[in-house]
């Protein structure tokens, strides 16, 4: 059985029909056992007036049944609530600190970098799936194929990464190398990949 | 003053009363996501049921009448005709079985024990059981299970319970807040169990939303009331609520909104994949459970994409990103540099601005001013533009704010101005409550002359504390928060036959 077959069974519980019948039968023969007389004298001749004493013994017993004495409790010793300090005078700056006359923010504002950077972690992690459609993605966004020579897409996306970035020679050096990396999993990748339905 | 006094003391057992009750009720709607999501018989469900129990005893001791009776609408959980507004926020889904069940009202007697109760939810949430209920099985199932300390009352024939939704304003914001945490906690369940999300079905909760989405302050106010903190399923949506509320002051279109609004909603997806016992710790974590705890927007991210539905990558960004400055410092490490983008960068502020001024079991709740002048602090950690909007939009004394104002007379903030320090507000009290002069006019904006006089916020009264608010060093120019500007809600809180007290 799989692990999600496994967990929804662990999920449910009893089923009524089941659990009802079973508790009759229980009873029924509860009754039956507590005597000492032999069980065909229980065979009533009349189906209906069986029920109806099965219906009334069942009504008794669950009246008889005592509930469990229930010994739990919340687990005891709280936590200390702390409050973050904000000192009066940092209330009066506040208008100071925001104030400010720049662009309107924009939502897709970095959008691109942003999705080849988070791509690119993806493609290079240790989750098969996410990181096969990661891979389908930059191939998408890149327009590259599997042909395609591995030092042009990994030229094409060193420079997205680093695109609006400071100039850091270590940092491009780095990201150059694992452009690279990336750029090989996409050309060894299948074409027939699952993922390439997903949207840019 | 013997009759005040003991008017005093009736109050304030009632209100102990109202909380025990609160407790129970949330206890239970806890109880049943768990339920939900868990095994049967693990810790999580266990330890929720125990709570379930002890709310109840304590609800008990404290005089609440038992059996405790708990009314279950459409929409709603009442008791004595009171709506709890706090816990039907995340108890869509037992509220709608409940419905398939026909059932009225649940009677908890004082003998419930977690097993019984958790048979309970065996008759309660199972779609197998769904007709236990019915008159001609109802007895026995209750038997059959040995639930004998919770009574159900059936709907009577053609009482369709609650159906308010189409008409009252208040009971559509409370459905559209319950959708959208439905939504999350079914996603979140479904990543804890590897199963395949229902991202459309997050999408189409903020669309449906956003059509009802000229009453923010409802959807706004009713989330400051969901104490149920599964899975921060509360926290997830208030922030897609803050989201939704500043992207479209700025103008976004509807289908940016419907991303952001989504992105939003599952920022924090990555969670479900954070072993429990660190998730809920109630204290600080050691190395080794911080480092677990800072992965959560990493395995978001992976979540996302590996489902076999569509998932925007805005929504992949903003699960990466939204621990991290807008220059990409803070967590988690990504192999290359990472700008986020500016859906990103206004998650992150409204994430950081709702664990601000929510209580956690471990802290206090800042108002939204200090939480203001906490996230300014240093400049690498938020976006200026981003936060500059958001201030703009919700204003340092959000609509519902309880103030003193300088000369000592309390007030209610009831629409924001293009200025976040002066709200349009509603007076309560005269000055030093002193009692309003009848047809003295009793809305004016925070700043401006009134009754001969300027007044300005003295002090902001929470229902925990009272922070001094200091006069205010620069006069702000109004252009910085021009998105603020709300005509229409100033024109309609100034009316005066539309503000209720």
């Amino acid at each position: 059985m799989s692990l999600r077959a496994r967990l929804a069974n662990q999920q449910e519980g009893d089923r009524f029909p089941e659990t009802v019948a079973q508790w009759r039968l229980q009873l029924r023969t509860e009754v039956k056992n507590s005597s000492a007389l032999p069980t065909s004298v229980f065979h009533a001749r009349d189906a209906q007036l069986e029920a109806m004493l099965a219906a009334a013994t069942e009504a008794m017993l669950a009246r008889l049944q005592v509930p469990a004495p229930d010994v739990r409790t919340t687990p005891a010793g709280g936590v200390e609530q702390r409050l973050e300090a904000v000192p009066a005078a940092e209330l009066r700056a506040l208008p100071a600190r925001l104030a400010g006359d720049g662009p309107t923010p924009r939502l897709d504002d970095r959008a691109a970098v942003e999705a080849f950077a988070v791509l690119t972690d993806a493609a290079l992690g240790p989750d098969p799936v996410a990181a096969t459609t990661a891979i389908a993605l930059l191939r998408d966004r890149l327009g590259a194929t599997t042909a395609a020579d591995v030092e042009v897409t990994a030229a094409q996306l060193r420079q997205c990464l680093l695109a609006g970035m400071a100039a850091d020679p270590a940092v491009a050096e780095a990201v150059a190398a694992i452009a690279r990396r990336v750029a090989g999993a996409i050309a060894s990748a299948p074409t027939t990949c699952p993922t390439t339905t997903v949207p840019r | 003053m013997p009759d005040d006094h003991g008017a005093t003391v009736s109050d304030a057992l009632g209100q102990i009363r109202h909380d025990a009750v609160l407790a129970f009720a949330n206890a239970f709607v806890v109880a049943a996501l768990n339920r939900q999501v868990h095994e049967r018989d693990s810790r999580w469900v266990e330890d929720s049921l125990a709570d379930v129990v002890s709310t109840l005893r304590t609800a008990a001791a404290v005089g609440v009448e038992t059996p405790l009776l708990l009314q279950v609408g459409d929409d709603r959980i009442c008791h004595e005709g009171e709506p709890l507004d706090g816990p039907s926020l995340q108890a869509r889904s037992l509220l709608r079985r409940c419905a398939e069940r026909g059932i009225a009202m649940l009677a908890f007697h004082g003998g419930l024990d977690a097993a019984e109760c958790n048979r309970l939810f065996d008759l309660l949430l199972l779609r197998v059981n769904v007709t236990a209920f019915a008159r001609e099985n109802r007895e026995a199932a209750l038997s059959a299970f040995g639930v004998r300390n919770v009574g159900v009352t059936l709907r009577s024939v053609g009482d369709p319970g609650n159906r308010r939704a189409a008409l009252d304003p208040e009971a559509r914001a409370l459905r559209h807040y319950q959708e959208l945490a439905e939504s999350l906690q079914d996603n979140h369940g479904r990543a804890l169990r590897d199963l395949e999300l229902t991202i459309d079905d997050a999408a189409a909760a903020v669309e449906r939303t956003l059509a009802d989405f000229d009453e923010p302050s409802h959807l706004l106010a009713l989330a400051t009331q969901d104490d149920v903190d599964r899975f921060t399923v509360g926290h997830s949506v208030r922030v897609a609520l803050l989201a939704l509320q500043v992207a479209r002051r700025l103008g976004h279109n509807r289908d940016e909104l419907v991303r952001v609004g989504s992105a939003a909603l599952l920022h924090d997806i990555g969670k479900s994949k954070v072993p429990q016992e660190v998730l809920f710790k109630q204290g600080p974590l050691d190395e080794a459970e911080w480092r677990a705890m800072a992965q959560h927007p990493r395995f978001g991210a992976q979540i996302l994409l590996e489902q076999k539905e569509r998932v925007e990558l805005t929504a992949v960004g903003a699960a990466f990103c939204h621990h991290m400055g807008p220059d990409g410092g803070g967590y988690p490490d990504p192999v290359v540099p990472v700008r986020p983008s500016g859906a990103s960068r206004l998650v992150r502020v409204c994430d950081v601005f709702e664990a601000l001024t929510s209580i956690r079991p471990y802290k206090r709740a800042l108002t939204p001013i200090e939480a203001y002048a906490v996230m300014s602090r240093d400049p690498r950690e938020f976006d200026r533009g981003w936060l500059r909007a958001f201030v703009g939009t919700i204003g340092f004394f959000p609509d519902g704010t309880r103030l003193r104002l300088a000369d000592g007379a309390r007030a209610v903030v009831r629409a924001q101005t293009t200025r976040p320090d002066r709200p349009v507000v509603q007076l309560l009290t005269g000055p030093d409550d002193a009692e309003l002069p009848a047809g003295q006019p009793d809305h004016f904006t925070v700043g401006d002359v009134f009754e001969g006089r300027t007044l300005r916020v003295a002090q902001i009264e929470t229902q925990e504390r009272r922070v001094d608010v200091p006069e205010l060093d620069v006069d702000l120019p109004a252009a910085h928060c021009a998105h603020a500007c709300v005509p229409d809600a100033i024109a309609k809180a100034t009316a005066p036959q539309s503000p209720a007290r």
